[in-house]
């Protein structure tokens, strides 16, 4: 006689816990049916490479959930997508990237140059990964022995440095010890090492100037981070400090020593790169660059990033410099001691 | 008139005074900081954070001041001298410590890069806990009902 009671408990009472079940139900399986329609996921393995070689270190994130990853040395990450997700690429080297996935249906190889903004996808395949798939970026052998710089973001100054201060350089090595040893006399810390097309970069490390590109005194030169100022106490500065708002002035200087013409962006820059910039180059010109010819055809190039830090405000990037290339070298005693 | 008093319009008066000087002090201090850009995009803000510590006490000061003085009350109420000497030392050490907050800010700026804002707004709880003492010390010059000397 249990299942009579039953219908009875079911059917007879309406109002009561069976039909809340019923309409709790009503709503929530168009929910559970909804989400699971659209919750199909896709795996995309992924390859990140600029200037024709894998760039590990990129850290990609699909907008919509958050969920990161970061490419191995190989350039490779692995991400579980959904159909039409946006992925956003950042690497301090580059501007960050965003790539819409198109309507998926299978797991996908995927492939982006964060240097020209290209990516492309095909359905995926196992043979893909093991044979290093198309598009096969070129890697040339001289880049494993140092990062590449990437493409160059446009600075807020530049000059071309007079070839007479290279006269006596016949290899890359020659240039860099030249520019290398002009560094050092003037106050700057080891310089960190990039490769490029036809030659190579060196990043100085981010410096406090006067506004007019005369460099701050120590400690204040390279301090840790960016401040508005790092003021000297005197009645002066004190009184300047009270009715004024102070600013301080930052600049990057790197050189470029290239026969080939500068792979440049327009994209803004901001000072966190300008740090990774140093932080990440090499610690010194590999040898396998540095006995290239350096000819006629190289130039050495100087590109001067500037940045201001107001004191209520973040430190911006100056597109237009406070003061010329030529300038910022002099002041900085870089010229004096090429001259020398 | 006896030593140890002072009448209450006399005193009124000059905490009035007093207060008022200060006040234009303060006021030309950040009319200078805003000439000269000193807290570019927060001047409003800036003026917000210290216009309540000087002039809601500053209109009710004036306020009954005036009211006092239409009085025909020939007989003038008196205070003590001491209690008008203790009003006026809270009202030279409030504004004291109102300038001393704005002064040292390019100190703290120097030692630690606090920006200057940033430095006001971290003395806005102590200044209004000194505000109230002090209203308070006034409150006894001029909210008093007039009940001739103390």
């Amino acid at each position: 006689m249990a299942t009579p009671y039953l219908s009875m408990n079911v059917f007879t009472n309406p109002i009561g816990c069976s039909s809340t079940r019923f309409a709790y139900l009503l709503w929530v399986l168009p929910l559970l049916l909804s989400s699971s329609v659209n919750a199909q996921t896709y795996m995309v393995w992924g390859k990140v490479y600029a200037n024709h070689m894998w760039l590990p270190g990129v850290k990609v994130v699909i907008n919509r959930s958050g969920q990161e990853a970061v490419t191995d040395e190989h350039g490779e990450f692995k991400l579980s997508v959904l159909s039409q997700d946006t992925l956003k690429l950042m690497h301090p080297n580059f501007p960050t990237r965003d790539y819409i996935l198109p309507v998926l249906t299978n797991a996908i190889n995927f492939y982006f140059d964060v240097a020209t903004n290209n990516g492309s996808w095909k359905n995926y395949r196992e043979e893909d990964r093991k044979d290093d798939p198309s598009p096969q970026p070129s890697i040339d052998e001289k880049q494993k022995s140092m990062p590449s710089f990437g493409v160059v973001p446009a600075p807020s100054s530049k000059v071309v440095l007079d070839a007479r201060f290279f006269v006596n350089a016949n290899t890359l090595a020659q240039a860099d010890q030249r520019l290398n040893a002009a560094l050092k006399k003037s106050g700057y810390p080891d310089p960190g090492y990039y490769y490029i097309p036809g030659g190579f970069a060196m990043v100085g490390q981010i410096e406090q100037t006067e506004r007019d590109g005369t460099p701050k005194p120590q400690p204040a030169r390279f301090p840790p981070r960016l401040e508005g100022t790092s003021a000297q106490f005197n009645l002066s500065s004190y009184l300047q400090m009270l009715y004024k708002a102070t600013t301080g002035y930052y600049r990057v200087i790197i050189f470029f020593v290239t026969n080939r013409p500068l792979d440049k962006s327009v994209e803004p820059i901001n000072p966190e790169m300008a740090k990774a910039w140093y932080l990440r180059g090499g610690d010194f010109l590999p040898s396998d660059i540095g006995k290239q010819a350096f000819t006629k055809d190289h130039r050495v190039l100087a590109y001067i990033y500037e940045f201001e830090k107001p004191e209520n405000s973040k430190a911006r990037f100056l597109s237009q410099g406070n003061c010329l290339g030529q300038v910022h070298l002099s002041k900085s005693k870089i010229i004096d001691s090429l001259t020398r | 008139m006896n030593e140890t008093t002072i009448t209450r319009q006399v005193a009124q008066r000059n905490l009035t005074l007093t207060w008022t000087g200060f006040t234009i002090l303060l006021t030309l201090v950040y009319f200078v900081q805003t000439v000269g850009n000193k807290y570019p995009g927060q001047n409003d803000e800036v003026w917000d954070w210290f216009s309540p510590f000087a002039f809601p006490t500053l209109t009710l000061m004036i306020g009954t001041w005036v009211a006092v003085n239409k009085s025909t009350d020939p007989e003038q109420p008196k205070v003590d001298k001491l209690l008008y000497r203790l009003a006026m030392g809270a009202i030279i050490v409030y504004f004291l410590f109102i300038f001393g907050v704005i002064f040292s800010a390019p100190l703290a700026f120097m030692s630690n890069d606090t920006p200057a804002f940033e430095h006001l707004k971290k003395f806005t709880k102590p200044l209004s806990a000194v505000q109230a003492i002090v209203t308070a010390v006034l409150g006894y010059f001029f909210f008093r009902e007039n009940k001739g000397t103390s």
